[in-house]
């Protein structure tokens, strides 16, 4: 091969004027090198079985798209076949590792792709969407307004506001849940506390506000999710407390502080940033409060601990707490467990608590549940009778009614102490519409609408028509 | 398809590769090898625009048909003119269809008052490139600088030859004349293709995407501070450069193992000493392309001082209009243009005698280029213009501007040493002596997997990944 002489100096790559003298073999070298990354990840691409599923990231991985003429045609196919060739590229899961390290540890970026590592671990930051927040305001004022009206038929309207006014009607209160970047010891430009503050005291100017950013520090949250823990909640239910006028915390069945020497381990998890940031992190300690073998709700002592259907050895105990659920399929409300074991092994281990994601679940202490229907025999008029108004004759007598999302999953047991029943109404997976074929609303409920920034930066999951 | 694509690296190189060269040439002939490369060159396009193939193929069947005419009436000059004007009037109007019907339907509509429903109109990939690629070769053919070329396969493979027909360099046909007929890659070559390929793709991928992001976050933020918008059209400035030159030498490289040498494109623009120089140095491909063909057939700068500023504004008024259907892009190139004539007739004198005042000039003029290059309308474009001297902003340095400038800090201390020939004079003298060459043997190769497996890291996990002069 003959040597040939470069004669521009124009790219950074091509900085020699004479070849060296080993020319052929370096060239050989390079092509090597090439062939083997290239050739090697082609045929690996043709060998590996890609998994369907990308555990680390909780999401299927896309599957090798179907060519037809009209997905060629509008480019349809080409699109999926490039999400398909990345998914299931050999190797996948430590070149992603390979991306975030380089991203932190070469570029020195405070984030990826908005995803950090802060003081109080991973986090994902999100700008507050004004627009969008204001939006999800209104969808809730609207609610608030017909829930105002002191029962739930109102919830069927489509249009137009049943009240303007809320003082002759149930308690209503809002509260937001801050994100955790605000903890991550530097400013992050995602969630702004005064503007989230201003919005909600502009848009839903009738409802009470209870501000948990001041209660909460970074280490109230897990390292590697977005969630916070629930054995860190004290300094929330003391707001709680507060804002909505319930009995001190030390008088809870299910306080922190009483269980502070008793919660409970569930085991370790990996939280959703892990997989996202695909960087290696240490577990998180999924801890939970039990509830206590004298479990007493502000008025009533009740026996025994603990849902029925959980796995662990208390599971053998009475019951004390009712927890049903809605089944969306059947339209029945059925009983399940307070925390979920199984849910710990599955793709999203925060699911433990309450199951996660569904669209109505009513807590309820044993005995404010005495009288009520039994279990299995619940159908959707069962609603009725675990949400009457009635059972507030046992237990503290009052009642919560919780808009929320998944940080109530956790947050909701510690209610139930204070109040003998709390209804939980994720409006992503319910219409509000159709609330009151399931709930009553009485007027001397509690009404507390909790949302994080996740929520109400995307109005339209929330299915208030 | 992206370079920058799992399925480009991966799937579509290394099959056209081993096809490419499993492919014999009988008596050195490379037909079968030029087929090979044409029938890529359609599926990649395809890939992209399954349907507007058709009207690249068109295009380039007239662009071959009329270069034929004018060969045939070689000795009859107004025959071979009129073929001539009909082979320019053919592309341009293909190219004024698809890229420029709606902007004039919209400011005709504007003009006059009468609404005029817009064609909508997708513009198909790659279509300013090749037009000026089809249009080189009938103009040289026609002044007698390329010989004809008979073979419609051959001729096809240069105006489709996929490394730069999305994005350039623009190849005049007579750059590749000879190599159309008759090229051989030697293993020195097919080495430095590779080279250029993979630091190219590193420049977009690990840079370009990189300060991308960037751009994109400031583009969505709120925060009018003095700092975000310099910080902005810094990241801007360098995304560009290493989104096209990064590109640029990739299609090189990729020609480069396929036997052919492209046009080089940039020459370290950003270290211009006045504008002159810096378009001397920037998309090179084009700007001489519009020297040749337009600027000088106009007389160039000999012509009177009136005729000549006529000259200067018409060739930037085209440049401004061929990067895009957009007032923007033509108060663009006219800033180019009126910087130029500065620079020519008032201030290049001054300049030339203070150096570091006149780069700073330069700086300062791609600076506020970009910022209308990038803008959505010219008012917008103003507004930030305005912002980066104190005027609409709430201040100096928001939380967002410095929260993004301690982040991007080490990305644009690269990319900024990056685009200055330092990194090649260092590995120059590092690599320059005998010593160094024997590291170099085994560095290199290293470097290049690294940086190989760190950009399909990057790939793999779905950056942010756009080519800004696709839409061109």
């Amino acid at each position: 091969m003959a040597l040939e002489k470069e004669n521009t100096n124009h790219a950074g790559e091509r900085f020699d004027c004479v070849k060296p003298n080993n020319a052929r073999l370096h060239a050989i070298v390079v092509i090597a090198v090439f062939v083997i990354v290239v050739g090697g990840f082609f045929v690996l691409n043709r060998v590996v079985i890609p998994p369907e599923i990308s555990e680390s990231e909780r999401r299927p991985l896309a599957k090798l798209p179907e060519l037809t003429a009209d997905t060629f045609v509008s480019s349809e196919y080409m699109a999926d076949f490039e999400t398909w060739a990345a998914d299931s590229f050999a190797f996948r899961e430590p070149l992603r590792t390979l991306r975030a390290e380089t991203v932190f540890r070469v570029f020195l970026q405070s984030d990826k792709s908005g995803l950090y590592l802060g003081d109080s671990g991973a986090g994902k930051f999100d700008k507050i969407r004004e627009d969008a927040w204001r939006r999800s305001c209104g969808k809730i004022r609207i609610l608030a307004e017909r829930l105002a009206a002191g029962n739930g038929a109102g919830l069927r309207e489509t249009s137009g506001e049943i009240s303007g006014e809320l003082q002759n009607g149930p308690n209503i209160y809002a509260a937001i849940v801050p994100d955790k970047s605000i903890y991550a010891g530097k400013w992050m430009p995602g969630f702004e506390e005064d503007l989230a503050r201003d919005i909600f005291a502009e848009e839903l100017p009738k409802l009470t506000q209870i501000d948990l950013a001041a209660v909460l520090t970074g280490a109230d949250f897990y390292h590697t999710d977005l969630h916070w823990s629930q054995t860190q909640l004290t300094g929330v239910m003391d707001a709680f407390a507060a804002g909505m006028n319930f009995t001190p915390p030390d008088r809870m069945g299910f306080t922190v502080p009483e269980c502070a020497g008793t919660t409970q381990e569930a085991g370790q998890f990996f939280g959703v940033y892990v997989g996202q940031l695909a960087m290696p992190m240490p577990p998180d300690d999924l801890t939970y409060v039990p509830v206590p073998d004298n479990f007493t709700n502000s008025s009533n002592p009740i026996g025994g601990v603990l849902s029925s259907q959980t796995e662990t050895p208390e599971a053998q105990s009475e019951i004390s707490v009712r927890v049903m659920y809605l089944d969306p399929s059947s339209g029945e409300m059925e009983e399940g467990p307070l925390y979920d074991f199984p849910a710990l092994s599955g793709g999203d281990p925060y699911n433990f608590f309450l199951k996660g994601p569904q669209p109505l679940i009513v807590l309820e202490a044993a005995d404010a549940a005495a009288g009520s229907v039994a279990a299995g025999e619940s159908t959707g008029a069962a609603s009725e009778a675990s949400a009457s108004p009635d059972s507030d004759a046992s237990g503290s007598g009052r009642e919560l009614i919780l808009f929320r999302d998944s940080f109530g999953s956790s947050l909701a047991p510690l209610f139930l102490g204070p109040y003998s029943k709390v209804t939980l109404i994720d409006l992503r997976y319910i219409d509000s519409r159709v609330l009151d074929q399931y709930v009553s609303f009485p007027p001397t409920a509690d009404i507390l609408f909790l949302y994080s920034s996740q929520v109400l930066n995307n109005p339209d999951i929330l299915l208030i028509k | 398809m992206l370079f920058s694509s799992v399925t480009f690296l991966y799937y579509f190189l290394p099959v056209v590769l081993t096809c490419y060269f499993l492919v014999p040439m009988p008596r050195g002939s490379t037909v079968l090898r030029n087929v090979v490369l044409l029938a890529a060159s359609i599926v990649f396009y395809m890939w992209g625009e399954p349907v507007f193939v058709l009207v690249m193929l068109g295009q380039t069947f007239a662009g071959w048909i009329f270069g034929l005419l004018i060969e045939k009436w070689r000795n009859q000059p107004r025959r071979a003119k009129a073929a001539l004007v009909w082979a320019i009037i053919v592309s341009i109007a293909a190219l004024g269809f698809f890229k420029y019907a709606d902007f004039f339907i919209e400011n005709v509509s504007q003009l006059t008052g009468v609404p005029l429903a817009a064609l909508k109109i997708a513009l198909p990939i790659g279509i300013s490139f090749y037009t000026f690629q089809i249009l080189s070769y009938d103009i040289d053919l026609y002044r007698g600088n390329a010989n004809v070329q008979r073979n419609f396969l051959s001729f096809a493979t240069y105006v489709t030859i996929f490394p730069p027909l999305i994005a350039g360099p623009i190849v005049r046909y007579v750059q590749i004349e000879n190599e159309l007929g008759v090229r051989r890659t030697t293993l020195s070559d097919f080495a430095d293709g590779i080279r250029r390929f993979v630091i190219g793709l590193g420049k977009k991928v690990l840079i370009a995407n990189v300060l991308g992001e960037l751009v994109a976050v400031y583009q969505a933020s709120d925060e009018a501070s003095v700092l975000f918008v310099w910080l902005y059209v810094v990241a801007y400035a360098l995304h560009i450069y290493f989104d096209f030159s990064g590109y640029s030498d990739m299609a090189i490289g990729i020609g480069r193992m396929f036997g052919f040498r492209f046009p080089e494109n940039f020459n370290y623009p950003y270290i211009a000493a006045s504008v002159t120089d810096f378009w001397r140095r920037w998309h090179m491909s084009l700007s001489s392309w519009f020297r040749d063909y337009v600027y000088i057939p106009l007389g160039g700068n000999r012509v009177p001082l009136a005729r000549h500023v006529f000259n200067i504004a018409l060739v930037w008024f085209l440049t401004g209009f061929w990067h895009g259907a957009g007032w923007n892009f033509i108060l663009w190139g006219l800033f180019y243009a009126v910087i130029l004539l500065l620079e020519k007739y008032a201030i290049g004198g001054i300049l030339a005698k203070l150096p570091i005042l006149s780069h700073l000039f330069v700086i300062l003029c791609f600076l506020v280029s970009w910022i209308f290059f990038d803008a959505a309308t010219p008012a917008a474009a103003a507004t930030r213009v305005g912002m980066m001297f104190g005027v609409g902003t709430d201040t100096g340095a928001g939380p967002e501007a410095v929260y993004y400038l301690r982040s991007y800090l080490v990305p644009l201390l690269v990319a900024g040493v990056g685009a200055t020939p330092l990194p090649a004079r260092v590995a120059g003298a590092v690599f320059g002596t005998d010593k160094g060459k024997k590291v170099r043997l085994v560095a290199e190769p290293i470097f290049l997997a690294v940086l190989l497996i760190t950009v399909t890291a990057f790939l793999v996990d779905g950056s942010f990944n756009p080519f800004i002069y696709f839409r061109f």
